[in-house]
């Protein structure tokens, strides 16, 4: 177990070292002065040569990317051009946002996907079982964006409930939460529908086993049969789907975060992008990327956890 | 044969029986009679609910704070910061007018010269955070510094805003002497009423360095509290301000908020107070209710322009042509959705000085332009037309002009480039749709950059007169406004006689504010200045 966590770590260290290099070269590829934009049209030709020094614009990408790589592993992720504040900084500061509102968002897509497919497995053909598959397939079809337009409209325009734009607080927890609802909501939306057909098939295939017939055969109870075997056994796959779906709901947060003026690594980036601040597009680009490393690979773990199976077929291959 | 229960048994795919059918096709019909309700559910009737209510007022901004240092300013963010925390001797009224009043100075007064301006301050006006009050000796740190005098030189952009500045001498705690060695016109417009002549604390840059950037110091009516980037930048009103009214609101919070949709529905739902708009949503937020749209004309300016160096637009017969294939009013439509006035010169009507009234109109006279062009030595080959994704709209301008170059038989691709760029690959540029922004109330700053030694530079036209260059010079140093306003015209004319424009417009600035809450306050060149909006 111990060999083979280790050897995970480092096939992730490998593939973060090359996100890393692709990151630093791609954005130089992007055309656009950034010694233009932050120096404005005031700029002479003087002022313009030696802030394209400072900021090593005319250095070789390779020794560029080398220069980003030895200072990111220092924990030196430069300095942004225009404010010349900290990444590292910024990035810490626009973090815990982005992690919140995935988690918040993973915890809705649990909460309401699971019991969306239960209810409609337990019923099939009914009327709850299509209402479950049409509201489902809805919601897949439905892009976060849409999503987010949709619920603005509808509650704080509308209905005038739940705040419309930013994140709150920290030191007001109510006032942050009722400012997550809605992204939160917005973000999930998708992957609600996803995973409530996902488990719902998966379900039905573990409903038609050999061993739940036999478990029915000895006079188990429907409810645990369902509940213990059958849900139990039908939520592996959908646990390895959730580490990808956490890597995608950080990734697909800037949607949301730009709709309701959120805070976060998304709005960051994508403000960076149109500003062409490198410093802070390299290092958005780059955390994003290692946190949904992270995300696949605590999904692999973890099913290899839930799942004894795969823990036996292992063991086999080791021998 | 095959049994009933074999699990190897093929059977054929069950359809859906008729019971079957006519269920799904009910779920889905409820389901899309439901979207359709809620996507019926329009604006409320009411008036959206404010946070000013609350004594903040809530202002979204197209950037973040990025300097806030009047030697460096760059973004929207910092100038709003600026006119809030900063004052300097005068300062421009926010009424919409180029009318100036006296700020922290209680006398000003220039020399017959031109070369001395003798100020007075207002005694016990204090600066922020206990740095002190203001006197003589910060007016001198604060000009000279911008000027490049004081060592370390700062190497501020702005510095070219004080260019003949010698010195200012202090004569004691609350006089002093601004020496120049040459008049210089655009003192009194452009330098001491605006971002250059805001007084800081001696102090406080001292004692802040680098972080006076983000940590701000001045004697305006609201002090600086906090910068979370890319979150907000809070504001407090000051206390000890010296003067009066005091400002309604307790606190101003800047959001850097970009995208066009939440910044309606934070007007609608009174999240925001004020916030920037594009031309296309005007009519939009002017129908909401307690919502107003002030989008008035501006000093900035725009422009299709001809690179004259370049072999297939040096002949002024192909030049002219271009000028009259334009169809100017329809530009104004389809890409600023009617909402700018249209431009004649440079200088628009509200710049103090040098508006040329009589400046030609050229409207759309296809005959005409095929008749100059029959009188070219050649047609252009492979022309193009440039625009830059920086500019909003420029997609739509690049297809009305490219439409019309075609109606006289000029084929024209269009090129987008992510911005404007700089040096020799200029000179590849043929037409070209361009902008100039944040032009201040002094003819100077909107027409520095068309000079001979602005090639490779910001001349795009790449024009060179030196008899224009020559009026340039003298204006600058002509504090006859009379004889500064006739540089300015005859320079114009000297531009407009080169044929390498076609004036578009004189850009507005659209700004959404909840008109049932708030009674504005707006700028000459258009921002509001978001310190001095009051509740009705």
């Amino acid at each position: 177990m111990v060999v083979y966590l280790i050897r995970r770590l480092l096939m992730t260290m490998v593939v973060i070292i090359l996100l890393a290099s692709l990151v630093a070269s791609l954005v130089h590829f992007i055309p656009g002065n950034p010694v233009t934009i932050v120096l404005g049209p005031h700029a002479n030709p003087a002022l313009v040569a030696q802030a394209q020094r400072e900021m090593h614009l005319n250095d070789p990408i390779l020794v560029q990317i080398y220069l980003f790589l030895s200072n990111a592993v220092r924990g030196n992720l430069g300095s942004d051009f225009l404010n010349n504040a900290p990444v590292s900084q910024l990035i810490m500061a626009a973090l815990p946002h982005t992690v919140i509102l995935a988690v918040a968002a993973l915890l809705l897509v649990i909460l309401v996907g699971v019991p969306l497919s239960v209810y409609g497995t337990r019923r099939p053909d009914s009327w709850a079982d299509r209402i479950s598959a049409a509201v489902s397939i809805s919601l897949i079809t439905l892009p976060p964006y849409v999503a987010g337009l949709l619920l603005l409209i509808l509650f704080p325009v509308t209905l005038h409930i739940l705040p419309a734009i930013g994140a709150g607080s920290f030191s007001d927890p109510v006032g942050y939460l009722e400012h997550l609802i809605l992204p939160a909501i917005a973000l999930a939306v998708g992957w609600i529908g996803y995973i409530a057909r996902l488990l719902r098939a998966s379900m039905l295939e573990v409903l038609n086993t050999s061993y739940v017939r036999t478990a029915r055969s000895w006079g188990v109870k429907e409810r645990i049969i369902f509940y213990k075997y059958v849900l139990k056994n039908a939520v592996i796959p959908t646990i390895a789907i959730l580490g990808v779906g956490l890597g995608q709901l950080i990734g697909g947060a800037i949607f949301v975060e730009v709709i309701f003026a959120r805070p976060g690594l998304g709005t960051l980036v994508y403000d960076a992008i149109q500003q062409r601040n490198y410093p802070v597009v390299q290092a958005g680009v780059l955390v994003i990327g290692v946190m949904f490393v992270f995300a696949n690979l605590l999904a692999d773990l973890s099913y290899r956890f839930v799942d004894p199976r795969v823990r036996v077929e292992l063991g086999r291959l080791r021998r | 044969m095959s049994h009933a229960g074999d699990d190897n048994e093929r059977q054929e795919p069950r359809g859906p029986s008729r019971k079957e059918f006519l269920k799904q096709t009910a779920t889905f019909g409820a389901l899309a009679l439901g979207a359709g309700v809620l996507a019926g559910c329009g604006s409320s009737a009411s008036s959206p609910k404010s946070s000013s209510k609350n004594g903040t007022l809530t202002v979204a901004t197209p950037d973040d704070l990025i300097d806030a240092d009047p030697a460096f300013s760059s973004s929207d963010t910092d100038n709003f910061v600026q006119q809030a925390v900063f004052e300097g001797l005068q300062t421009y009224v926010p009424n919409g007018t180029s009318a100036v009043e006296n700020r922290l100075a209680e006398s000003l007064s220039v020399s017959a010269s031109g070369l001395e301006v003798h100020f007075r301050l207002k005694q016990g006006v204090m600066f922020h955070k206990g740095y002190g009050e203001c006197t003589a000796q910060d007016v001198k740190f604060s000009f000279e510094r911008i000027a490049g005098i004081t060592k370390p030189n700062l190497n501020s952009p702005y510095s070219g805003n004080w260019l003949t500045l010698k010195t200012v001498q202090v004569l004691n705690k609350y006089e002093g002497v601004i020496v120049l060695s040459k008049p210089y016109a655009p003192l009194l417009d452009l330098t001491i009423p605006y971002i250059s002549g805001m007084i800081v604390s001696e102090k406080a840059v001292n004692a802040l360095g680098k972080t006076f950037a983000r940590d701000p110091v001045g004697t305006g009516p609201y002090e600086f509290v906090s910068w979370t980037p890319g979150q907000q930048t809070v504001l407090k009103r000051f206390a000890g301000w010296h003067g009066s009214p005091a400002p309604d609101f307790a606190q101003i919070t800047y959001k850097p908020i970009t995208d066009e949709q939440t910044k309606l529905i934070g007007l609608q739902t009174g999240a925001l107070d004020i916030a920037p708009l594009g031309y296309t949503s005007i009519k939009h937020a002017n129908s909401l209710p307690g919502v107003k749209v002030h989008s008035k004309s501006t000093l900035n300016y725009a422009w299709i322009g001809m690179n004259q160096l370049h072999p297939n637009l040096t002949d002024i017969n192909v030049r002219q042509a271009i000028r009259y294939a334009i169809d100017v009013p329809s530009i104004i439509q389809a890409g600023y959705a009617d909402a700018v006035e249209r431009a004649t010169a440079v200088l628009a009507p509200k710049m103090p000085v040098g508006y040329w009234s009589d400046a030609p109109v050229y409207n759309q006279d296809l005959d005409k332009a095929k008749a100059y062009l029959k009188r070219a030595t050649a047609l252009p080959k492979n022309l193009t037309f440039t625009t830059y994704l920086s500019n909003p709209a420029a997609d739509t301008i690049a297809q009305i002009a490219v439409a019309n170059l075609a109606d006289i038989g000029l084929n024209a691709s269009i090129v987008t480039k992510p911005s404007e760029q700089s040096g020799t690959q200029l000179q590849q540029e043929q037409v070209f749709y361009a902008t100039y922004g944040g032009i201040a109330p002094d003819p100077y700053q909107a027409t520095e950059w068309f000079t001979c030694s602005e090639f490779n530079q910001w001349n795009f036209n790449y024009w060179c007169n030196r008899q224009a260059d020559q009026l340039q010079n003298s204006a600058l140093y002509e504090i006859d406004k009379a004889k500064r306003g006739a540089m300015y015209i005859e320079w114009q004319r000297l531009w407009n006689d080169a044929v390498n424009t076609v004036w578009l417009a004189w850009l507005a600035d659209p700004i959404g504010y909840l008109s049932s809450q708030l009674k504005p306050a707006f700028y000459v060149w258009g921002d509001p200045a978001t310190w001095a909006f009051q509740t009705v």
